[in-house]
Formats: structure tokens, sequence, C-alpha cells
């Protein structure tokens, strides 16, 4: 894979996640339900890149929405430090455990068809998701979040994963088209790494 | 087989692993070390999100305005003269609010004045370049930071309107936790347009506690005996909100129904913010003026 054109790829869909996503925006019920712009882009190049590539690929993107996504709400508020938590953890372990699911599931289905992309974007996310849930809910035992609820909070991330997966399918059309600047190697051609 | 069998960079993947693990439990006293990484993804970042923004504002206004029907234009048309008198109309009533609205300043010099905390800030805009993307993110991310004079815990407003707090500050951004997040509770007073000052003063009013329910709304209960009427607007009285943001207007009163749980002791109040705050494109903030800094308007 070409990391520089990874690199230029993941900066223009980090800027259209944090600068566009609004204007996706769903209102459903008391919840806003934005598209995860970020998961299609990985789950694109975690159908086309060999294992450790896109390992590498998922972990820099996680550590990415680690760094963006805007923070969680603490309970208890710290004058000094604010009342916003952010971590390095929980997406970058998320994004890794959904590499893992695009690992096994990729060979299992028409890679270059949109709607398989829509429907591993639900899958790998959902996986990205119970990480990032389970990491936050055993934390509100010793460092409480403003409002956590686990069951909520998987309801409301799975109608995410929903919308993102319908906005994956439609991405995917221009994607596959995009993937030759990739220079993608097939997976199915890499050598077994042998230790 | 001992430790040297394991390959280098197995052993490095395997080590980078735990330190996830262990960062992602860290408790938040000791997730200070985040910020040297934010920094520069989020410097990196804003010019592109800054860009962008105000496609989101001129997006969400044509998705809010109604479609207009092309047969029907003929008879919009017609209406275009009964709407210029109402325009004329408006203009009256225009001039009748100019007069309410310095009577209103002048209410609120007054009011400063006898509470004995006038205000030593200076009100800087800020372009809001970024919203938070996750489903527990209610935040803004604005295009100034502690280089200029921002700090956590400062109001963040909308003119007279209430946006939320300073959560975070790094040198150049800052991130601001909307009021409307899910777990805000807030105190406010119901009040008229024109409550007089003396009935503020001797404490005629309602208040009540708000709790945020969902992107743009709160509720609230309060005793069926209190008087409250849609269209009423909420204005922030908290004492663990800093002056500045103390009388700032919260939203205005959509529904008054009976609470479902007690419907004949209380009643259920639902309150929208006058926009939405996630779209926002500039907000005010207060900054407190320190020595050697001028009075600024805005």
């Amino acid at each position: 894979m070409n990391w520089v054109v990874f690199a230029i790829f993941t900066y223009i869909i980090m800027a259209l996640q944090q600068g566009l996503a609004p204007m996706l925006d769903l209102q459903v019920g008391r919840e806003v339900i934005t598209p995860q712009l970020v998961l299609v882009l990985a789950v694109f190049v975690g159908l086309f890149t060999p294992r450790h590539a896109m390992l590498g690929a998922w972990f820099i993107i996680g550590l990415l929405v680690d760094l963006t996504h805007g923070g969680f709400a603490l309970q208890a508020s710290d004058p000094a430090r604010g009342g916003q938590l952010t971590l390095i953890g929980p997406y970058t372990l998320g994004y890794l455990a959904g590499g893992l699911v695009i690992g096994q599931l990729r060979s299992m289905v028409y890679r270059r068809h949109p709607v398989s992309m829509g429907f591993l974007v639900v899958v790998c996310g959902l996986a990205v998701e119970l990480v990032v849930v389970f990491i936050m809910t055993v934390r509100q035992t010793y460092d409480p979040l403003m409002s956590w609820s686990a069951w909520n909070q998987l309801a409301v991330r799975g109608l995410c994963l929903l919308y993102s997966g319908a906005i994956g399918t439609i991405l995917a059309v221009g994607l596959i088209r995009l993937a030759p600047l990739f220079h993608f190697t097939d997976a199915k051609r890499q050598t077994p790494r042998v230790y | 087989m001992g430790l040297s069998a394991i390959p280098s960079r197995r052993l490095t993947l395997w080590l980078l692993f735990l330190l996830l693990v262990i960062s992602a439990f860290l408790h938040h006293r000791f997730t200070g070390y985040t910020r040297l990484l934010q920094a520069p993804v989020e410097f990196a970042l804003t010019p592109a999100t800054h860009g962008l923004r105000p496609l989101v504002e001129k997006a969400r206004l044509r998705v809010d305005a109604s479609p207009v029907d092309a047969n029907e234009a003929a008879q919009l048309w017609d209406q275009v003269q009964l709407q210029k008198n109402l325009l004329l109309r408006q203009r009256v009533r225009l001039a009748e609010l100019q007069a309410e609205n310095s009577q209103l300043r002048f209410l609120r010099s007054q009011l400063e004045r006898e509470l004995g905390k006038a205000r030593a800030n200076r009100i800087v805009v800020l372009s809001v370049v970024a919203a938070g993307y996750q489903p527990a993110s209610h935040t803004l991310k604005v295009n100034m930071g502690s280089r200029r004079g921002v700090t956590v815990g400062l109001p963040v407003m909308d003119g007279p309107r209430l946006v939320g707090k300073v959560e975070r500050v790094s040198a150049m951004n800052a991130w601001v936790r909307l009021i409307t997040a899910p777990g805000v509770k807030v105190d406010a007073i119901i009040t008229d347009a024109m409550t007089p000052i003396d009935q503020l003063l001797r404490g005629q009013f309602v208040g009540c506690q708000l709790d945020a329910a969902g992107p743009d709304r709160f509720v609230s209960t309060i005793a069926k005996n209190k008087p409250v009427r849609v269209g009423q607007y909420l204005r922030l009285i908290d004492r663990n909100w800093p002056d500045a943001a103390q009388g700032l207007l919260l939203g205005r009163i959509e529904k008054v129904e009976d609470d479902p749980d007690a419907p004949l002791l209380r009643r259920r109040i639902v309150v929208e913010t006058f926009k939405s705050l996630r779209y926002l494109d500039r907000v005010d903030l207060p900054v407190p003026i320190t020595d050697g800094q001028g009075r600024g308007e805005r």
C-alpha cells in the first residue's frame, strides 16, 4: 500500500468527518446519529491490504479517532483540567479488534461490491464499538462518566453503524474506483510470514 | 524456550498492545500526556475543518427551509402585496421592540449594579471549527485556545443565549461542552420577556432545574400551582456557573403538560433552545480582562 496516499486520504476523511459530519446528522429521539466516515475508509483499506499493513492502518485510524472524536464527559469535573476525558486506547484497541474481524471476514465477501463494504462497515464497526463501550463501562467503576449507560450507548452506536453502512455503500462506489491510487498488493498473494 | 526466542517485532507489538490497554484504563488524573499528541493533530486538522464549517451552516439552512411548490408560485405572488402590508406592520413592531430593547438594556445594567458584580470581561468571537462526532461527544471545537486567554470553565454564548462551557483548552483550540449534553443539569428561572427587575431582586420568579433531554431540548418538572405557560423564557441562575453566564437565555418553553409520574402534583415543561447548538458557526466567549489588557468590544 502506498502510505502517502493513505495519509492524504486519512487527512481528507478526518477533516470531512470533523467538519461535515454534522451536515449528515440524523436526529433519532434524543440522540444524534452521525455517520462514521473514518470507519468506511478503514474498511476500504482493510479489504485490499495485506494483514500487517491493514492492522497498521487500523491502528493509526483508531489512534486518530481517539485524539479527535471530542472526548467523553466526566462526571467529576476537575477545575484545572476540565470535565473532558481524552484517552488513548479505547478506539485504538477497538479499531485493532475491528481489523482482526475484517481480516477474518474479507475472504468471505466479494470485495469489489459496494454492498460488501457497507456490510463490513456494520460488522467491523460493531467490534470497534463493543470494545469502546466495554472499556468505558469498566471505567465507570472508578472514573465515572456523565450519564453513561452501556445499553443506551450500544443502541445509539448501533444506529450510527447502520447509517455508516448505508453511507459506506454509497461511498464504496467512488472509493473502489480510486483503489489503484493506493497501489494495494493483493492480500491473497502475500506469502505467510515465517518466524 | 526463553525470551530471546520471541522475535523482537512481535515483542514490540505485544508491548504496544499492553501500553494501549494500560492507557485505556488510566484514571483521568493521569491522562495529561494525551494533550501532547492531541495538539499537533488538532493543529493539522483545524485549517481543513474550519473551511468546511460554513458549508454545514448553509446546508442546514437549506434543509430547514420549506420547499416551494412550483404550482403555488402564482398564488404566492398574489400574497406579496399582503406581505408588503405585513412588513409595514413589522416595521412599526420593530420600532416598539427597539424601545423595549433599550429598556431591557437599562434593566440589565441596573441588575448588574444591584448585584455588585460588574463583569470585567471582553467578548471575543470564536469560529466553530468542528463538532464532536462520536455518540458520547457533545462538543464543539473552537479556534482559540490558551494563547488567547481561553481557560477551562468559561461560559460560551451565542449573543444572549448560553451555548455551553469550555471543558478543555490547548494552545490553539478549545473544546466546548454543550449545555444540552446528556447529564447536564442546570438551575434556571422562568421569566417573561419583560419581567420587572424588582420582581427578580425580590425573588418573585419560578425556579426549576433543567435536565438536558436531547440535542436541543431540556425538560423539567415544577409544582402544579406555579404559573408557567408556553412561550416563556428560561434564564440560567446557577451558582455552579460563572458570573458571566448568569441570566443568559437557555431556551423557550415549547410545551407544558402534566407530569406522567405525578399528574395531580406536578407539571412537566419542555424547553427548546433558540438555535440548534450543534450547527453554530460562531460563538462568543467572555474572556476575563487581566491586568494590562484594555476592555475591548466585540
